[in-house]
């Protein structure tokens, strides 16, 4: 059994006096508060996107895992399309096998140190290379998408108003979250095009952050902590990129998660409000063409989401079981869940990788 | 952002056409080009080039663009639907005035990026609309 002992995450925002492994120490402090041992690691599991660009350096995993006094364990960094899915997935394969009793998993992004074009240059950079020297930018796809969900679904913009309305709704609860400020539709809908018809806050907002989950077998748990919650399975699973109204990733992931998601509460990768909608329809939490109609009837990101609690690139998967965890062992200030099981879906942004996992209350 | 040479030699064939993938052993389509089917693992994936002709059957007028790419401000990107049956996204080299769904389009070399260090310019396809015949 792989279980979450604790977790610990600090606000998303703009942090100029603070490195990647500045932000990674403050999360890592706030965990270290909350359990009864200081935290050994036999594997160090770092998230994180645009190290390389965004940080000028190389071999993160060993730099931060050393900043944090981690001698001696296991360093490694993993990604796979600026999700973090794939760090989870990691941390709860070794310890599910057996290879790791405890796991420290570290999310971290710096994206405020740069412009706002540099990250564009930094996100496009995912795409293929000949789209890449085209010019052509993650928006775009994102762009098509939400013209053809629109076209084929006969919805116009004031359907997607829906989400980020509802996101920020979330977030003026949240005081982790980097937007904590309610916007109206009437905002929604004002705000400055970007590739038409994808505006300012139909898009994830980007900013510094870092979370930091432990992990441990069930031997060990209760050595750091009472408060428990078992990372039931990870799973996950990838496409091409496709201008559709359905991610064929997603659906896939869908299929491995098996039963109904109906009882879960969930999180989505909304880096658009388009990825949103295609996320809780491939996942059949809500039907087809409607699911932003419907947002009153689900429990969905009740932090805040991409759009407003804030998105620091690799290391939001991290964020996201941090939440869920805090949600489950209700210890998160903010909106609440009433469930006890909890699913996280981690993709890129265009949804052509797709992770989840979940998690229930001990 | 700086280009390295030897990427854009390896990448002309791509770059001054459209290249898709048809497996010989199963039919499926692919785009961009692979050498292995992503349907049935046959590594008989011909490389078919497209005559260049299409369809605009939906597109985006982007506002924003990234360093380097100024000139092409606003940028038009759309889904083409080529003769040949395949639906791509790509570039489009159109005034955003006579843009329109349904349009006829035609391939095109145009630039697509110069970089400042070396003096390098990439060229690319991009779509225009396409001649009257
Ligand atoms: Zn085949």
């Amino acid at each position: 059994m792989v279980v979450i002992v604790g977790a610990s995450i600090v606000p998303i925002n703009r942090y100029y006096e603070s490195s990647a492994e500045d932000l990674a120490f403050e999360a890592y402090k706030g965990l270290t508060g909350e359990l009864k041992d200081r935290p050994k690691a036999d594997v160090v599991v770092i998230s994180s996107t645009y190290a390389e660009l965004s940080t000028n350096s190389v071999n993160l995993a060993n730099k931060i895992a050393s900043y944090l006094g981690h001698q001696g364990s296991a360093v490694m960094r993993v990604e796979a399309g600026e999700s973090g899915g794939p760090a989870v997935y990691t941390a709860f394969s070794l310890i599910k096998s057996g290879i790791a009793d405890s796991v420290l998993l570290i999310g971290v992004e710096k994206m405020a140190d740069q412009h706002g074009k540099t990250i564009q240059e930094y996100t496009a950079r995912g795409l293929n290379y000949k789209d890449y020297l085209a010019g052509i930018m993650p928006v775009h796809y994102a762009a098509l998408m939400m013209k053809k969900y629109m076209e084929v679904y006969k919805v116009d913009y004031d359907y997607f108003v829906n989400w980020p309305v509802k996101m920020h709704s979330y977030a003026v609860e949240n005081p982790m979250a980097m937007l904590k400020f309610k916007v109206t539709p009437q905002q929604v809908k004002d705000s400055s095009v970007i590739s038409e018809p994808i505006r300012l806050y139909d898009t994830g907002a980007r900013g510094d952050g870092a979370a930091v989950v432990l992990l441990t077998s069930e031997e060990v748990a209760r050595k750091y902590s009472d408060d428990l919650a078992k990372l039931q399975s990870v799973k996950g699973s990838s496409s091409d990129l496709e201008v559709s109204t359905s991610a064929m990733a997603v659906r896939d992931l869908a299929l491995k998660l098996g039963d109904s998601v109906r009882d879960y509460y969930v999180q989505v990768h909304d880096s658009y409000s388009v990825a949103a909608a295609i996320q809780l329809e491939d996942l059949g939490l809500l039907p087809r063409g409607r699911s932003l109609t419907e947002l009153d009837s689900v429990e969905v990101n009740l932090e805040g989401g991409l759009k407003a609690r804030g998105y620091p690139g690799g290391a939001t998967a991290v964020y996201q079981l941090a939440e869920i965890y805090l949600q489950l062992t209700q210890k998160f200030k903010g909106r609440t869940t009433s469930k006890e099981k909890a699913l996280m879906i981690s993709t890129d942004d265009l949804m052509t990788v797709a992770y989840g996992a979940k998690v229930i209350r001990e | 952002m700086k280009i390295f040479p030897p990427q854009i030699w390896r990448l002309k064939e791509e770059l001054y056409s459209i290249v898709f993938g048809k497996c010989e052993d199963c039919g499926e389509i692919m785009y961009p080009y692979r050498p292995v089917c992503r349907k049935c693992g046959s590594m008989r994936v011909i490389k078919v080039k497209s005559k260049g002709y299409g369809t605009l059957i939906r597109y985006t007028i982007s506002y924003q663009h990234r360093e380097g790419y100024e000139k092409l401000s606003p940028m038009i990107v759309g889904s083409v639907l080529l003769d040949e049956g395949i639906e791509i996204a790509a570039p489009i080299s159109a005034d955003p005035e006579e843009v329109r769904k349904g349009m006829r389009l035609q391939a095109a070399l145009r630039k697509y990026y110069v970089d400042s260090s070396n003096g390098l310019i990439v060229y690319g396809i991009k779509f225009r609309p396409a001649d009257q015949d």
